[in-house]
């Protein structure tokens, strides 16, 4: 029999998490979760190099029914246990599965209640892995919400000062998206059947190409007239889905809850929170908003693409007048992230393609950049950035890596960050060009964000690290040690990761192409971009 | 895989295996960059001995949907040309860097900047692709905020550094979205199918390209970072801000003029010409020996600028290659001289960069007087050296062109070569001759051999012979021989005037103290600075913190009355609920409990009290009935 790996990817860290409860000893709930991790990056490292890389574009795939339940006369409800890896989750998840080790080396700063740490960040994990496998919609939004109880305790126990409002903000702003979803969940699942007496309603993510699954009667039926406020119900449903997911990436003006959660959050859960929970709002709109309903999504390219420009430059403004360094990155975040809308809006494959770059990369530098910002927290306990100055004397390979994450997250060429900012534009010029999807003016309002990025990050390098080493906390300078060996050790792997990411695109793009293509043909066939 | 296509793959390569070296071998970063350089020179020559210009090869760097985006070189007669003086003054550089650099900490990361700059020099001249040649560009704008700011105690240093990238990434944004769109029209990032589809640029895109180029080659209004960027050591303002990396913009603008629309190229001169002359008033009044120098960098890179304008690239390479060597070789000169000076000087605090503490130098530092006198004369365009003859080419070009704006540029280049004589002469002057200052040790010698080497291969390539062995015809050697003929009243007219405006000027400025009231605008660089400072920044400071506040106050706020609201709700649904829905129960059970009360009374015990309520029972009872 074959190993049912995608399944091993989830019930390892499951495993490990009801292995910790079971266990007692200080020191070994963080080696549990660590061999956890391990196990990922091995299972991880054997599903990536069996993988061929042929025409399918599907890598692995695991289905089996999971429950029925009858809907009176009408039919019947199918549900399915079904896990899939394509061009789109292969990368995500291999950079969540290598972040969420990072995360977990990097968890020295948690000295209380280990136990219940260990065990929360592996669930997280579990359900990490879940959400960016599910193919079923309700598979998916099981571990989607799952999510949110880790997280949630993660930053309200183990959090600053501030943690219980931050911790709650996350979880009320969520759960308000994820019920925006459920809503579209159910209606869709009321959609799309198959056969009749009784009809067996499911929905998975591949049926929205198979329109003849769509039932004549059902409410998101694109025949359906009936709308509410002028616009049609399936219009309402990918609002309701753009929405949702919008808060989670989150865009702008549903953000106010990253940067609380961000500046209360431990470092190990900023990171995990900027480098992977961030990516399920951009994943759901790839994988689920656009391909079911893409005409809707075309019509409202305009919105979309305004959103995420005003994200970009909104979130860059902030971050230029931020005085904690992590907020200074948390803003920086909802920033990057405009770009997934500006991609998804520009209805191009370059565009799209972009976006998962843009995924895949900001996950490397924000975990890189949030892992900086927890190294100066560790040693004084101040993340102000005023506090500081001339840094470079006293912390100088630090200062090296902050140069590193700063430049690659501030678009310089040669690193990753850049790669997938030129794809985006290059789709967002191109869609503002001959087919006028996007007005021509919202890339060039993107570089104006690019162009406040250099400006918040250079300005901070020239406020904390140039000069003169001087802090105006009553600290010893002597607490301003350089880099250990455990933060070289989380450092180094995501900086080369940056680096082989800005130069050799091919390393994924060879992944991301035929999804794309694919992706493309259902989702903006030629025919329907023309229109 | 072609042989030429490995040769440049090296060469651009190399440096990146001397930085990996010097992280190994920390003790001999000096020594093992430069032989790196030398290396890297014998294969220039070598790569140039072949007369290889067209290098078919190309490798497949990444598939981006339809498209194919190939990593490949475009070598024609204008990288042939820059290929050598990137790499001779780069080395050069180093030779120098060796004896300047000698006692600063942090030696590996200075070489490295340096390595570095010149990989992404070498790779921009070579590459034939836009995404790579954007790469490039990037790198050497960020070589160039690493080395500016390399001293990074120096707060100024910080800010010229920050300054410089702020400004380049402005225009390098612009670029890129010209380079992208560029992409969209001709559906190709590869240099070599764009020109050789012969279709010019859409406007929009050509003034993209103009824009983009601006603060790279320190054009106005953009060109302000270069004076601060002289805080750098001062190997790296001769090789970066001299004589290479500010000719990118030039040079980029020359390999798409075939494509350039007429509109932009009436841009480039007017925007030249303009940089050109205010470059070179704000030279005559700076104090400060480097700023001089870097206004001076500023204006005739106008003039190169302009010449791309006037439809002339190959003055604008002619007038690249004698200026990056004599360039190269001021700052170097006065490099080695500030370098003397801080080891002689009286009182710490006196500023050895400033021409108000010098004079009279001349005969403390014979070598470094005469190699900088050469350059200087080069820079006036004296006869008899390469700046003479590559003015000369410019100035026929202009008269020769057919196009509308050559007269203006004429004009401008005559301007401009005035005022360049006044400012050279007045730096000669102030530090050489005049007055002797009691400033510094009169017993000063030269003792740095090591200087000698640079300055006196750079003066050698100052004069004439390096453009054409006649000193009066600047036929340049690699030129396709074209009718080139320059009006005799032209030749014998720039070789009186030049020379009479020198001796005036030198006999003007000797008589007499230097001036101290200078114009205010003029020294400030036009308040460029302030300007954006005032227009720019600030505002988006207060845009920023006005954000910040407006989200805490009313998206925040809004949240939180909701929450509120949620709140008060939920109190007064509790409320309610005590008081009606719950209050109606304890209502029921109040009120059977009363009742219950008082029908207990009747359960006292006693039977009289039993019969009494039977009795009045049966009496009302009896009533009812026979009423």
């Amino acid at each position: 029999m074959e190993l049912p790996l995608l399944t091993l990817l989830i019930l390892i860290p499951l495993l490990g998490a009801l292995l910790i409860l079971l266990v007692n000893g200080d020191k070994l709930f963080k080696r549990i979760a660590l061999v956890v991790g391990l196990l990922q990056v091995l299972l991880f490292g054997v599903i990536f190099f069996q993988t061929s890389l042929n025409s399918n574009t599907i890598y692995l795939s695991e289905k089996v029914n999971w429950f029925t339940l009858p809907l009176g006369k009408s039919g019947v409800l199918q549900t399915h246990y079904h896990l899939l890896l394509d061009g789109l989750s292969l990368p995500i998840i291999g950079m969540s599965i290598l972040v969420l080790l990072m995360a977990t080396f990097a968890s020295q700063e948690i000295t209380n209640k280990k136990k219940g740490y260990f065990s929360l960040l592996l669930l997280l994990n579990a359900s990490i892995m879940g959400s960016f496998m599910a193919q079923d919609f309700l598979l998916f939004y099981l571990f989607f919400e799952f999510m949110l109880l880790p997280m949630y305790f993660l930053i309200g126990i183990w959090g600053g000062k501030r943690r219980e409002y931050a911790s709650i903000k996350f979880f009320l702003y969520t759960l308000l998206g994820s019920l925006l979803i459920l809503v579209v969940l159910i209606a869709l699942y009321m959609s799309y059947g198959q056969g009749a007496n009784p009809t067996v309603y499911s929905f998975s993510f591949d049926m929205a190409q198979q329109s003849n699954l769509l039932q004549a009667d059902a409410l998101l039926h694109p025949n359906n007239v009936s709308g509410i406020g002028g616009l049609s119900l399936r219009t309402w449903a990918f609002i309701f889905l753009f929405i949702g997911f919008g808060i989670k990436l989150p865009m702008f003006p549903f953000h106010t809850w990253l940067p609380d959660a961000h500046v209360e959050a431990p470092t190990p859960i900023s990171v995990i929170l900027a480098a992977i929970l961030l990516k399920i709002g951009g994943y759901g709109l790839l994988r689920i908003a656009y391909p079911v309903f893409p005409s809707e999504a075309l019509q409202l390219s305009f919105w979309v693409g305004l959103v995420g420009v005003v994200s970009i430059v909104y979130g860059a403004w902030c971050a230029l007048a931020s005085k904690d360094l992590k907020k200074l990155i948390a803003y920086s975040s909802i920033s990057h992230m405009g770009f997934v809308l500006l991609g998804l809006a520009s209805a191009q494959a370059e565009g799209i393609a972009g976006v998962i770059y843009q995924m895949v990369s900001h996950g490397f530098i924000s975990a890189m950049l949030f892992l900086l910002a927890g190294v100066l927290y560790v040693r004084t306990h101040d993340r102000k950035i005023a506090h500081y100055s001339g840094l470079h004397q006293v912390m100088p390979v630090y200062f090296s890596f902050v140069l590193i994450a700063f430049f690659a997250s501030l678009g310089m060429p040669g690193l990753s960050g850049f790669m997938a900012e030129f794809f985006v534009l290059t789709g967002a010029f191109m869609a503002g060009g001959s087919q006028a999807i996007i007005p021509f003016v919202f890339p060039m309002l993107a570089l104006v964000g690019i162009l406040l990025s250099a400006g918040y990050y250079l300005w901070t390098i020239q406020r904390m690290f140039m000069g003169t080493f001087h802090t105006s906390l009553s600290i010893e300078k002597s607490v301003f040690t350089d880099l250990s060996l455990q933060e070289k050790m989380t450092l180094v792997p995501l900086a080369i990761l940056v680096f082989v990411l800005g130069l050799f695109p091919q390393v994924i793009l060879q992944y991301i192409n035929p999804f794309i293509e694919q992706w493309m043909s259902v989702v903006f066939p030629a025919s329907a971009i023309s229109l | 895989m072609s042989q030429s296509f490995i040769l440049v793959s090296l060469i651009c390569c190399l440096p990146f295996a001397g930085m990996l070296m010097n992280l190994w071998l920390k003790k001999y970063v000096a020594y093992i960059s430069t032989l790196v350089l030398f290396i890297i020179n014998i294969l220039v020559f070598f790569f140039i001995s072949q007369h290889e210009t067209q290098i078919e090869t190309s490798l497949i760097w990444f598939k981006l949907q339809n498209f194919t985006i190939d990593f490949n070189y475009y070598i024609n007669q204008d990288s042939i040309l820059l290929l050598p003086v990137v790499s001779i003054i780069s080395f050069l550089v180093h030779v120098f860097s060796i004896g300047y650099m000698a006692h600063e900490k942090s030696l590996s990361r200075y070489f490295n900047g340096l390595l570095f700059f010149t990989a992404s020099m070498l790779l921009f001249v070579c590459s034939g692709n836009l995404i790579v040649i954007f790469l490039a560009w990037e790198c050497l704008g960020l070589a160039s905020y690493l080395l500016i700011g390399f001293y990074r105690e120096k707060t100024e240093a910080g800010f010229a550094s920050l300054k410089a990238m702020l400004l380049n990434r402005l225009s390098d944004l612009l670029l890129l979205s010209a380079f992208i769109l560029m992409f969209a029209y001709y559906q190709s990032f590869n240099l070599n199918e764009i020109i050789d589809s012969q279709q010019t640029l859409p406007q929009l895109v050509g003034w993209m390209l103009l824009l983009g180029v601006l603060a790279k080659s320190a054009q106005f209004p953009l060109m302000n970072w270069l004076p601060s960027a002289m805080t750098g050591p001062s190997p790296v303002s001769a090789l970066i801000h001299a004589a290479t990396m500010v000719i990118a913009g030039v040079y980029l603008m020359i390999r798409l003029s075939p494509i350039l629309p007429l509109s932009v190229l009436h841009g480039l001169t007017t925007i030249g010409s303009l940089t050109a002359f205010l470059g070179a008033l704000a030279a005559t009044q700076q104090f400060d020996v480097k700023k001089i120098l870097a206004y001076s960098t500023i204006s005739q890179l106008g003039l190169i600028m302009a010449a791309v304008g006037i439809a002339s690239p190959q003055a604008a390479i002619l007038h690249m290659v004698s200026h990056a060597f004599f360039k190269a070789g001021l700052f170097l000169g006065v490099g080695a001289l500030i370098h003397y000076l801080k080891d002689n000087r009286v009182n710490r605090e006196t500023n050895a960069q400033d021409i108000r503490n010098l004079g009279a130098l001349y005969k403390s530092y014979p070598y470094t007087f005469y190699t900088i006198l050469i350059f200087s004369l080069a820079l006036c365009g004296i006869p008899f050296t390469s700046g003479f003859l590559s003015k000369e080419y410019l100035l026929t070009q202009a008269w020769n062109s057919t196009n509308s704006l050559s007269i203006f540029y004429f004009v401008f280049i005559i301007l401009t070569s005035t005022i360049t004589v006044i400012y050279t002469t007045r730096l000669i002057v102030y530090t050489f001759f005049n007055k002797r200052k009691e400033n510094f040790n009169s017993a000063a010698s030269e003792k740095k051999r090591v200087f000698l080497f640079p300055l006196i291969v750079l003066s050698i390539a100052s004069f004439w012979w390096i453009i054409n062995i006649n000193p009066f015809h600047a036929d340049f050697y690699f030129f396709s021989k074209t009718k080139f003929i320059t009006p005799v009243w032209l030749t014998i007219g720039s070789t009186l005037f030049i020379p009479i405006l020198f001796f005036f000027a030198f006999r003007y400025f000797n008589s007499r103290e230097i001036s101290n009231s200078p114009n205010r605008l003029l020294l400030q660089g036009f308040a460029l600075d302030d300007l954006q400072q005032k227009l720019i920044v600030q505002p988006t400071l207060l845009i920023g913190n006005l954000l910040l506040s407006i989200e805490k106050k009313w998206i925040d706020g809004f949240i939180h009355a909701m929450a509120f609201a949620t709140v008060l709700f939920s109190h007064i649904i509790s409320f309610l609920d005590y008081w009606l829905v719950d209050g109606f129960v304890r209502m029921t059970y109040k009120a059977s409990y009363t009742l219950g009360g008082w029908v207990r009374v009747s359960r006292s015990g006693y039977v009289q009290h039993y019969l009494f309520w039977f009795l009045f029972t049966a009496v009302l009872f009896i009533i009812w009935v026979l009423f």
